[in-house]
């Protein structure tokens, strides 16, 4: 979970992180250490490549163009467009309708939490 | 009506009762209590009527000279304890010939949507596979361990908060073994078709399990309802003709009610009555088993003793 987290983080970033920015950017209470090890397991992994930043170094998210597995990963959710597959995709399309109705429930909760 | 015949109807009318219910536990539910009560209960209920079918066939087929003659029983005692019509056994056939094929081909088809899933999931590197995708997209893919996918389009879209809950949310599928219990429902729904209503039902309460472990690791359910709504509001939306979409529409809002709502409380009627039929079923297909296996005893205790006298 952590991985897909620190990952999730440099992509969203979109330039070269330190490992104390990725920290900060967590908001965890996580151990540089912990940081480090994670970024230096996905830079072994090709996920992330590692740059000279001042005394350390800086990791950014690498879209590996051709990567065969995020092919095969999509065209799984293409294949699999009926309701009773094994995919859980986090959200469908709604129609202006729907998403109004959804709106305004949001903001009569707004009191609530 | 007594005996096995009655014993037989059991598990049919309790998967009506149980399938007309499976939306409300779905949305009422405590939602990983309702995912277990819904793949665990279909499968037992669905189960259930295959064995029903199966010992009408048994017990009428047992009257066949050919059968008789193998298991060493009487014909005519047989035919005389017989509680079954040759219409029942006739349907009972169809019955039992539809669910198998009905079982093997749904079997067929989710083992390699499984499989499929399984293997790709095998050959990523990272907990996270980003696609190049402008829009924002994200689901789980299930395997040993599972890899949630994230479109570029989405992680640069969203916040830090709204990105942790995207990702708690498809960990969640991940951990809960989701791709599990929604094969298990869609396996039952095909063998019986009163079941039909529990694929869709699991998938809402698979949605809210996995948007409640969100709201957990952002410690908010409402940022959780908005994120998905935020999400929701991004995604194409498809033509009103694809069905199948409309029942993952009806989902969102289904699940952003939920999360605006209090947290879900056990609901004892629809627990009672469904944890019910499950359990009627069970009991009776055990009692049917007994039944049927006390008729043919008494069939070939009857041809012992007109051998020996």
């Amino acid at each position: 979970m952590l991985e897909a987290e620190v990952l999730a983080v440099l992509w969203s970033a979109g330039d070269a992180l330190t490992p104390e920015e990725v920290r900060r950017r967590l908001g965890d209470d996580l151990a540089y250490t912990t940081i480090t090890t994670i970024l230096i397991r996905l830079q072994e992994k090709g996920a992330v490549r590692r740059e000279p930043a001042g005394r350390g170094f800086a990791y950014a998210a690498v879209l590996r163009e051709a990567d065969l597995v995020a092919n095969r990963m999509r065209a799984l959710l293409e294949d699999q467009r009926d309701r009773d597959g094994v995919l859980s995709r986090f959200v469908a399309g709604l129609d202006a309708k729907t998403q109004a109705a959804l709106r305004q429930a949001l903001e009569s909760g707004q009191g609530q939490r | 009506m007594s005996g096995p015949a009655f014993w037989l109807l059991v598990p049919f009318a309790a998967s009506v009762v149980f399938g007309a219910w499976a939306p409300v536990a779905a949305r009422r539910m405590p939602p990983r209590a309702a995912t277990f009560l819904l793949s665990v209960g279909s499968s037992v209920v669905s189960g259930g009527t295959i064995v029903a079918a199966a010992l009408v066939v048994a017990l009428v087929g047992g009257e066949t000279p050919v059968a008789a003659e193998h298991g060493h029983w009487s014909v005519h005692q047989l035919e005389a304890m017989q509680p079954f019509s040759t219409g029942v056994a006739v349907a009972a056939v169809a019955a039992l010939i539809l669910q198998a094929g009905a079982l093997v081909h749904a079997a067929e088809r989710h083992g390699r949507l499984l499989g499929r899933a399984w293997w790709t999931s095998h050959q990523a590197t990272t907990a996270l596979v980003v696609i190049d995708d402008p829009g924002p997209t994200a689901y789980a893919v299930p395997g040993w361990p599972g890899r949630i996918v994230a479109s570029a389009g989405l992680l640069s879209a969203f916040d830090s908060t709204e990105r942790r809950v995207v990702l708690a949310h498809e960990q969640a599928h991940l951990d809960g073994r989701h791709d599990l219990h929604l094969t298990a429902v869609a396996l039952a729904a095909a063998v019986n078709p009163f079941l039909r209503r529990v694929p869709g039902a699991c998938r809402l309460s698979t949605e809210r399990w996995a948007d409640e472990r969100a709201a957990v690791a952002v410690g908010d359910r409402r940022v959780v309802a908005e994120t998905i709504v935020r999400a929701a509001a991004a995604v194409p939306c498809p033509s009103p003709r694809m069905l199948t979409f409309g029942a993952a529409r009806h989902h969102v809002v289904a699940r952003v009610t939920a999360l605006l709502d209090a947290p879900a409380t056990h609901r004892p009627a629809t627990e009672l009555v469904m944890g019910a039929t499950v359990l009627l079923t069970a009991v009776a297909t055990a009692l049917s088993v007994r039944d049927t296996k006390h008729l043919f005893e008494v069939a070939e205790r009857a041809l012992q003793v007109s051998a020996a006298g």
